[in-house]
């Protein structure tokens, strides 16, 4: 009995003294939520952090703190000379890069993303038009500027802007040899930030910019779309606004062994909120939807082409093939790519005018 | 005072058996001794009264008899009647079972229990004992731990022979039987245990009978005493007999197959076997409706579970794991705790200890200054320590929940475990965050594993699973449902009632 | 020879598939995906099905085995090999038995280390776990079930937070369906026994069920469950990741749970590792009980003992594990092991024994 009291002891001693774990407590460290990337020279980056310290009464103030380094792990711990808390990367929100950086690739600094295990996957990777450290040195409205940014985008993703993308989408696309990835494209617009677009990536190199009056479309080729907002003009003074709209896609995939063909047909279902014109009668629903047809079918073949002449595939046409494809060469796709036909076929159902009727 | 008076006593006895062989009179003179041992205590009344047609000598302990007794029924027929032997006492008086003896062990032993002892002559070896003893008891009142809205308000008072009456009263059946022992060397405690003949597991009656007649101890003065003294295993925290104040639930019990013990001066009844779902089963549950009785019952458990580790996690996250707080409630938490000066697990320790010591002083305060001191204390202490900064308010209310719910728990004794199993939980939290609250509960739950009630395992019917026992462990299904005993019990026989009738179904319109 | 065990130590037989069930599941249920992607790629789950009935056909041969003999694997080795040769392939087994120990110990804490606290020592947290394992292992085998049955209560509600990352999924991962050459199933079906290893002690434990014949289909349902939880797993994983980023992540089950966001709790994957401390440590129990077991019944020592200097020797086993390359070395090596034990050896010890059966009988 003395002998089991005495390991018992020896043995609680041992796990107190060995087994302690330095602390983390919540109001001692400084968790950065937003991070930004600027370009610094040649194989050299800038990286502010921008953490939020949350007063007593409520309040609270933004603060950034930048450092250079050639690897982006190393300006943490330079940061860690100038932060009153130990900073920590567990809470980062928004990771901003600029469109210089991207353009001369974000390969290397992807990798701490996805090897440190406390960065969450749910994290958006964006780019600025601008320098980064400008858009993170403001503080929007009364939130912290990680959690502004990510709930811009959230927002957005949600209601019918932006398609899906965050860490775990971005990884995916970045490692897959049939697609390429995208992120969202940001800019200062005055007070607020504005989602501008989407920047195309090939690998981890920025490539090209989609405009936001092509993300509809874009974003009907990729997923299901379920809150769409659409605008045609049936001739110059003849606008109407389509809302609510519901899509589908179905991509056909023809010889896929040797030349590949591939048809999408795309279907949108949606209600006319707005409409500038005389009479809204059967005549003229039809020639709106003959009309969103038409530019559905306009915005994304010269997408597409416009992609093939770049050689990205941020839609996933390889990923199409290959699931529809036995023994499939992601070599031989690489090749093909440019010169693989895609026909679009889109095909618009009003289902509701609205309340008012008629006129 | 009294084991030297007994030692005394115990040596006089060895040597006057020594004595033996050369006095024949040994016995009347050891009477006579053994009395005049007992004047030398103040409340021992020995007098001799001459006058009376057969004058007699009179003695008792004034402390243990009731005077009414005495003035009502002896004297009066002692001082009226010709009585030419002892015998014709138990014609005289109106009292029963008049004792006539010699035997010193027993004259001693029934003086003890409040018995007048008369006699003829003070050297008579032979005297006659008459029952007078004083039935001091507390009225039957409500039961205040295990409280219920509705159903039988009544609880056992420190009498064993009224608890035996409430019990008997609801089981009018010869099966019941009541064994009854005496134990304890200073405080000769009469120990009743109950159980149903027929439907009791003869091995758990014997587990109980053997485990009481093995037992040594001085001073059995609760039921509780014998709850530590048999349990399966003394150094768990947890109670392995349950113990309870209301009739109701013992009469309901030995219907089950439990065995219940009694003590005497002990308003608590033991029952047991028991497993650890048992103690969070109010009675009341079964006075409700099943919907209701189950609800609740479930809302108890989910109040075991946060009160055991919402500390514990809030400790673990604030401390480690930063990460799990989602972004919205990070404002919150950061702002409650910037003030605070002390690290989170020193936060709650104080906070966990304040709320012990207000409970621990409301306890033993009377009841109307207790709760002023529990409301003033709570209210007072809490908005003060948040000022201060001693502590964030978001602890506050946990803290405040976390007792809350170890009270919902209908046992007293199970409600203080659960409030004393947070500690380690805490410490382990504060050692490796949550893996240390998983740690922490590997090992309880082998500790609860490991644990037996009277043989039977302390966790069924989750470990062993046993289906049957389900209907009335986490929810109550309804009667109908339940026509057989708990399995976990091993009852002789298993069938409560003839399920097909309470299960017969009528046709529309008939 | 038989000493038949006591009927209080005798657990109930549908328990046996907690049994199975909780000592198939380890810390490979974190892993195993990508060992298997790598090889099958979205075919993965076809190679999950086949090596599940695999398994479920050496379960069957276990039993025709242990319903004759009625007694442990140490026995059956003794009779059918002689006392020399038996007793040393019941040494090999021993030893296998205290090595998948240590390989799960070290990979549990590896995962803790590099997901929770990343300064955290071998040492304190396998004493710690290893104290446990003593507390349960020494009061029995009816507690080490108990221990098993909880773990798999725990892991069903595991089950549910797999469901979240299907928001987050692309179906078309998985098309085309069989896509893969033969050797490249055969691989990775290989690979997948590492996985499905634990139901061979039940060649331990067989003569501690009540009515043990009645056991067997607990035996296969506890396999089947297994089965399924990999096969969920395995399919969650390939629609959530694409297939090379599925090759270039550890531990695609915590990945997948770092997705789920609830509204008062994010990051999955910390309580995730929590819950994991609960899951892995039943495996740990029954292989250790085994072990001690088979030691006690090979050398007729008392089990206390043994069992204390087995847990040392596995404290000191892990402690010597040091980094991520010899983990994933004796990884390999216990899954190479495990393979040719319990995949290709209990055919043969099947073919032997009936054949020396048959044999016996005509004489």
């Amino acid at each position: 009995m003395k002998v089991k009291a005495v390991i018992i002891g020896i043995i609680t001693v041992a796990v107190i003294i060995y087994g302690r774990q330095p602390t983390r407590i919540l109001d001692e460290i400084s968790m950065p939520t937003a991070i930004g990337y600027d370009y610094a020279g040649k194989n050299k980056v800038k990286v502010t952090y921008t953490s939020t310290i949350y007063k007593p009464d409520k309040s609270m103030e933004t603060t950034t703190l930048s450092a250079k380094d050639e690897i982006s792990k190393e300006t943490l711990s330079k940061i860690q000379k100038k932060s009153v808390g130990y900073v920590v990367t567990g809470k980062y929100e928004v990771i901003v890069y600029s469109k210089k950086l991207a353009r001369h690739g974000i390969e290397n600094y992807i990798d701490t993303l996805q090897r440190d295990p406390s960065i969450s996957e749910n994290l958006y990777l964006t780019v600025v038009d601008d320098e980064a450290k400008k858009i993170l040195d403001k503080q929007y409205g009364v939130e912290d500027t990680g959690m502004y940014i990510s709930k811009l985008i959230e927002h957005n993703t949600e209601n019918g802007v932006l398609p899906r993308m965050n860490l775990h989408f971005f990884l995916g696309d970045y490692y897959s040899k049939v697609r390429d990835p995208f992120l969202p494209l940001l800019e200062q617009d005055g007070e607020d930030v504005n989602i501008k677009g989407v920047a195309l990536f090939k690998g981890g190199r920025y490539v090209k910019t989609l405009r936001q009056d092509q993300l509809f479309t874009f974003r009907a080729l990729i997923e299901k779309v379920t809150l769409g907002n659409f605008k045609v003009k049936l001739s110059s003074s003849e606008y109407a606004s389509i809302e609510g709209i519901r899509t589908r896609h179905r991509y056909h995939v023809r010889n896929g062994k040797k030349e590949p063909e591939i048809d999408i047909d795309l279907y949108v279902k949606g209600n006319i909120r707005e409409y500038q014109g005389k009479k809204l009668d059967e005549r003229k629903s039809k020639k709106i939807e003959k009309k969103v047809e038409e530019k559905l079918e306009k915005q994304a073949t010269s997408m597409i082409r416009s992609f093939q002449k770049s050689n990205i595939d941020p839609l996933g046409l390889g990923r199409q093939v290959r699931s529809r494809t036995r023994d499939f060469s992601n070599k031989k796709w690489r090749e093909q790519y440019s010169d693989v036909k895609v026909n679009v076929r889109a095909n618009a159902i009003i289902t509701e005018k609205g309340v008012v009727d008629g006129e | 005072m009294k084991k030297w008076f007994r030692n005394k006593y115990n040596q006089q006895v060895q040597s006057s058996k020594k004595m033996s062989h050369t006095n024949y009179d040994q016995q009347d003179q050891s009477l006579f001794a053994l009395i005049n041992q007992f004047k030398q205590s103040g409340d021992f009344v020995h007098f001799y009264n001459p006058q009376s047609p057969q004058p007699f000598w009179i003695s008792y302990f004034s402390s243990l008899i009731d005077v009414e007794i005495l003035h009502r029924d002896i004297l009066p027929y002692l001082n009226t009647i010709k009585l030419s032997s002892l015998e014709e006492l138990r014609g005289a008086l109106p009292i029963e079972n008049i004792v006539i003896t010699s035997d010193l062990e027993i004259i001693q032993k029934e003086l003890f229990k409040g018995f007048v002892l008369i006699q003829f002559n003070e050297e008579d070896s032979a005297c006659a004992l008459v029952r007078g003893e004083i039935k001091k008891v507390r009225e039957l009142t409500i039961a205040e731990e295990e409280y219920s809205v509705v159903g039988p308000k009544e609880g056992f008072v420190e009498s064993l022979a009224t608890n035996l009456n409430l019990v008997r009263k609801r089981l009018p059946v010869s099966q019941l039987l009541v064994k009854k022992m005496e134990m304890g060397k200073l405080s000769k405690t009469e120990v009743a245990v109950l159980y149903l003949e027929g439907i009791a597991n003869e091995e758990n009656v014997n587990t109980v009978l053997q485990r009481l007649q093995k037992l040594e101890f001085d001073q059995i003065i609760d039921s509780s005493v014998i709850a530590e003294l048999i349990a399966d295993n003394g150094n768990s925290v947890f109670p392995q007999l349950m113990d309870t104040e209301r009739p109701d639930r013992v009469a309901g019990v030995l219907g089950e197959g439990k065995v219940v013990i009694l003590v005497d001066g002990s308003p608590h009844a033991l029952i047991g076997p028991i497993n650890v779902v048992n103690f969070f089963s109010a009675f009341e549950d079964y006075y409700m409706n099943w919907q209701m009785a189950s609800a609740f019952r479930v809302i108890r458990l989910f109040a075991v579970i946060f009160s055991v580790l919402v500390t514990p996690i809030y400790v673990a996250i604030v401390t480690y794991h930063y990460q799990l707080i989602p972004k919205d409630l990070m404002v919150t938490l950061v702002t409650s705790r910037r003030m605070v000066p002390l690290p989170p697990i020193l936060e709650a320790l104080v906070m966990e200890l304040t709320i012990e010591l207000l409970r621990e002083a409301g306890a033993r305060l009377p009841t109307k200054v207790g709760t002023t001191i529990g409301i003033v204390g709570g209210i007072v202490i809490g908005t003060a320590a948040v000022e201060a900064g001693v502590t964030s308010n978001i602890l506050l209310i946990i803290t405040a929940l976390a007792a809350l719910a170890a009270f919902t728990t209908p046992i007293y004794r199970m409600s203080s475990t659960i409030r004393l199993i947070r500690f380690p939980f805490l410490l382990f939290a504060q050692l490796w965050g949550l893996l240390g609250i998983a740690v922490a509960f590997i090992f309880l739950t082998t500790h609860l594993l490991r644990l037996t009630s009277l043989g039977r395992p302390y966790l069924e019917p989750i470990y062993p699973p046993r289906l049957g026992d389900l209907k009335d462990a986490f929810i109550r299904l309804p009667f109908s449902w339940q026509s057989k005993r708990p399995m976990f019990l091993q009852a002789e026989s298993q069938k409560r009632f003839v399920k097909k009738q309470a299960k017969e179904k009528r046709d529309i319109d008939e | 020879m038989k000493t038949p065990i006591k009927e209080q130590f005798l657990v109930a037989p549908f328990l046996v598939f907690f049994l199975v069930h909780s000592t198939q599941l380890g810390v490979g249920v974190l892993s195993f995906q990508r060992d298997i992607a790598e090889f099958a790629g979205q075919d993965s789950w076809i190679t999950v099905i086949v090596s599940g009935i695999i398994v479920h056909v050496l379960i069957w041969m276990i039993y025709t085995i242990l319903n004759k003999e009625k007694s442990s694997l140490i026995v059956i080795h003794q009779n059918v090999f002689g006392k020399w040769l038996g007793g040393l392939i019941n040494i090999l087994f021993i030893l296998h038995f205290l090595v998948i120990s240590i390989v799960v110990l070290r990979t549990f804490i590896e995962v803790v280390q590099v997901w929770m606290f990343p300064s955290l020592r071998t040492l304190p947290l396998a004493l710690v776990y290893l104290c446990s394992v003593y507390y349960v292992v020494s009061s029995g085998f009816r507690t080490v079930t108990g221990v098993c049955f909880i773990g798999v209560i725990f892991s069903l509600f595991l089950i549910v937070t797999f469901l979240a990352p299907w928001e987050f999924s692309t179906l078309r991962n998985l098309l085309p369906v069989y896509d893969h050459s033969f050797k490249e199933m055969a691989n990775s079906i290989k690979e997948m026994t590492f996985p499905f290893i634990g139901f061979e002690f039940l060649l331990m434990y067989y003569p501690f069920i009540q009515k043990p014949k009645t056991s067997q289909k607990w035996a296969h349902y506890g396999n089947l469950a297994t089965m399924a939880i990999y096969l969920i797993l395995m399919l969650t994983a390939l629609v959530y990741f694409e297939q090379e980023h599925l090759l270039r992540t550890s531990w695609p089950t915590l990945t997948m749970w770092k997705i789920i966001n609830f509204s008062f709790l994010e990051r999955f994957e910390l309580i995730g590792i929590a819950f994991g401390a609960v899951v892995v440590f039943p495996k740990m129990c029954l292989v250790l009980w085994a072990a001690s077991r088979a030691t006690k019944e090979l050398f007729k020592v008392r089990q206390i003992k043994i069992l204390v200097f087995l847990l040392s020797i596995c404290l000191i086993g892990s402690c010597i594990l040091k980094d991520r390359d010899s983990i994933d070395l004796l990884q390999k090596f216990v899954s190479m092991v495990g393979f040719y034990l319990s995949i290709v050896y209990i055919p043969i010890l099947f073919l032997i024994y009936h054949l020396r059966f048959r044999m016996g009988g005509k004489r």
